[in-house]
């Protein structure tokens, strides 16, 4: 699980490489040159062989919500908003907070991965609700927010725009 | 029939059954009722308009929190009804208990004491009737999704749609009336015991012009407002140094207005929910339209004192913020008080000075309040919400209040507690009564027209029972 000690700030040259990666590896599975489609087309060359495969060779964890679409799809805020405030969180706590567990999701250093058909959001929004019903929020810089949305706006505030 | 005390034929020495201090709100709805059995003489202290030496009878300071003495009130036939907005709606029973939260809470009467009342007071303002349960009103599903939290609930106004102003509405039929006897530029300028202290005897009339005259009554009512209620009692001290009805020194204290505070800036993800909240709606030919308060039981977990919230903006894009104000009940405090300054005014009395001050309550209320709120619309998805640095340590920047005048002779069981009874009669004095926004004990969270004038009808049976002349 990422926290955000596990997650430096990273070099602006590196990042805008990492990014232009990420781009990549964002692509649509059956997209013409993306990884996903030459893992498709191999499996057919590979015919019968397939089903004895092993089922690991394949992430399920297809695809990615990067923290600027899960920030804004929480919070209805804008990304410059969202990351003044992730930064004014991040510098008030003490210690890194565990984003919690998703079924059919894992936390990677550039948002969150999640299986095809699973809905995360709607977990993670159900969670953010009940965080608002048991008071457990926080003012940062006049927001009233729940803290697993600060927790995710610090993680934006790790990203540029 | 409508006098003006200026002209030099109309005899300023009078005797009548009942005589009310002031052609208000409360003044009028009492005449018109009690007119229909007994005669009644009205004293109110302008004309039909404005006037600037009339209204300057009402500066004075204000030492306490900024607050305007004139701008607040006004000096002529129908009183404040000439600029109220017409925004009705009715206490909750809360209210009227004891909360053991809230220091000098509680009514000697409780709610069902005055419901029976609503209906009268309903069809006086114009309201068309007296239905303020949002469920009866409304089953509009935007407005169901606020409620599915469980601290919030809505609370229905009802507007005097256009607005009842008292002195235009009425006059012809206080002109038509052979039962009322309405006098113009009338001031009150002293109540007087009777020998034994416990009555009043009789009342010192004067004009700006000079006139003067002293009219003796069975029963006199005050309906000047809070403040000028509370000056007059504190102002009648040739036979007691501390005023009349003020033997425990409760008169004047106590003062309260709904501050309005703007709690927080919401940003919408939806506003259609925003604009059910805010849309006004037709109950038939009247109008109606909702705010959002909290219940009961999340009042006594933070210890908070009572509030309507309304989302502001009437028109909001994609982005911006909807600012959401509250009008807050204030806690009462017997250091929130009106007394009289050194200064005298027109008529030779001293003029008032004002002490407004909130309490440490009221500011942990707008704190709360604004937590609350903000987790409540969080939790249902309306959006996410800032508040002002005022809801960490800081008391708001800025508050406003309503022109709401509430509390100076409030009413209580006991004379240590407060100036009138459970009938709004003076402690102690056998034949004086006050009506209006003075004796309340609290303020509630909303305008307090409606209340005052339930209150006024009430009274006004109350003493149909027991008038006796002069």
């Amino acid at each position: 699980m990422p926290s955000l000690q596990a997650l430096p700030l990273r070099d602006p040259q590196l990042r805008s490489e990492q990014t232009r990666s990420e781009q990549t590896r964002s692509r649509p599975s059956n997209a013409p040159g993306a990884p996903g489609r030459r893992r498709v087309l191999s499996l057919i060359g590979l015919g019968l062989l397939a089903p004895i495969l092993p089922m690991g060779c394949a992430d399920p964890h297809s695809e990615r919500m990067a923290w600027p679409e899960l920030a804004r799809s929480l919070t209805g805020m804008d990304d410059e908003t969202g990351r003044r405030i992730g930064r004014s969180w991040a510098e008030q706590k003490t210690g890194a907070e565990a984003l919690p567990e998703i079924d059919g999701g894992r936390w990677a250093g550039d948002g969150l991965l999640y299986a095809p058909g699973t809905e995360p959001l709607s977990q993670l929004e159900a969670r953010v609700r009940a965080q608002y019903l048991k008071q457990e929020t926080a003012t940062v810089d006049g927001w009233v927010l729940s803290r697993l949305e600060l927790d995710v706006l610090a993680r934006l505030a790790e990203t540029t725009g | 029939m409508i006098l003006d005390a200026r002209n030099s034929a109309v005899e300023l020495n009078r005797r009548t059954p009942i005589l009310i201090i002031g052609g208000g709100v409360a003044g009028i709805t009492l005449a018109r009722k009690l007119a229909r059995h007994t005669r009644v003489t009205v004293l109110e202290a302008g004309g039909f308009e404005p006037e600037a030496d009339v209204q300057s009878i009402y500066e004075g300071e204000a030492v306490g929190l900024p607050y305007s003495l004139t701008a607040t009130r006004l000096r002529f036939l129908g009183g404040t009804s000439n600029h109220w907005g017409g925004w009705c709606g009715r206490f909750d029973d809360l209210d009227f208990r004891v909360r053991d939260w809230v220091p000098h809470s509680g009514w000697p009467i409780e709610s069902s004491d005055i419901a029976p009342y609503y209906a009268e007071a309903a069809d006086l303002l114009d309201l068309g009737r007296a239905e303020f349960s949002p469920a009866a009103l409304t089953d509009d599903p935007r407005l169901a999704a606020f409620t599915a939290n469980p601290w919030l609930d809505h609370r229905a106004f009802r507007f005097s749609l256009p607005v009842t102003r008292f002195g235009a509405k009425y006059r012809g039929e206080l002109e038509a009336s052979d039962t009322i006897e309405l006098l113009l530029h009338a001031n009150a300028t002293e109540l007087r015991m009777d020998e034994a202290g416990g009555r009043i005897a009789e009342v010192r009339v004067r004009t700006l012009d000079g006139r003067r005259g002293t009219i003796r009554a069975g029963t006199v009512i005050l309906c000047c407002g809070a403040i000028e209620n509370a000056r007059l009692l504190l102002a009648s001290r040739n036979q007691v140094d501390h005023g009349v009805g003020n033997a425990h020194d409760r008169v004047g204290r106590f003062f309260m207005e709904h501050p309005h505070v703007n709690l927080m800036d919401l940003l919408p993800r939806d506003m259609d929910w925003c604009y059910g909240q805010m849309a006004l709606r037709k109950d038939g030919d009247h109008w109606f339209g909702f705010g959002l308060t909290l219940n009961e039981e999340v009042m006594r977990a933070d210890r908070c004192l009572n509030l309507t919230a309304h989302f502001m903006n009437r028109e909001c894009q994609a982005g911006e913020t909807v600012t959401v104000s509250a009008m807050f009940e204030q806690a009462p405090n017997p250091d929130s008080r009106v007394t009289l300054s050194d200064a005298v005014d027109a008529l030779g009395l001293p003029r008032v000075r004002l002490d407004w001050q909130l309490t440490e309550l009221d500011r942990h209320s707008f704190r709360r309040a604004a937590q609350r709120i903000a987790g409540a619309l969080g939790s249902i998805g309306l959006g996410r919400v800032r508040v002002g640095a005022w809801a960490g340590d800081d008391p708001p920047e800025r508050i406003g209040y309503g022109s709401h005048h509430m509390g100076t002779t409030r009413m209580a069981a006991s004379p240590r507690d407060g100036v009138v009874d459970a009938d709004c009669r003076v402690h102690g004095l056998d034949n004086l009564y006050v009506a209006g926004s003075s004796v309340y004990a609290t303020g509630g969270p909303i305008n307090p027209t409606f209340t005052l004038t339930s209150l006024a009808l009430r009274l006004a049976d109350h003493l149909q029972g027991r008038t006796t002349g002069p």
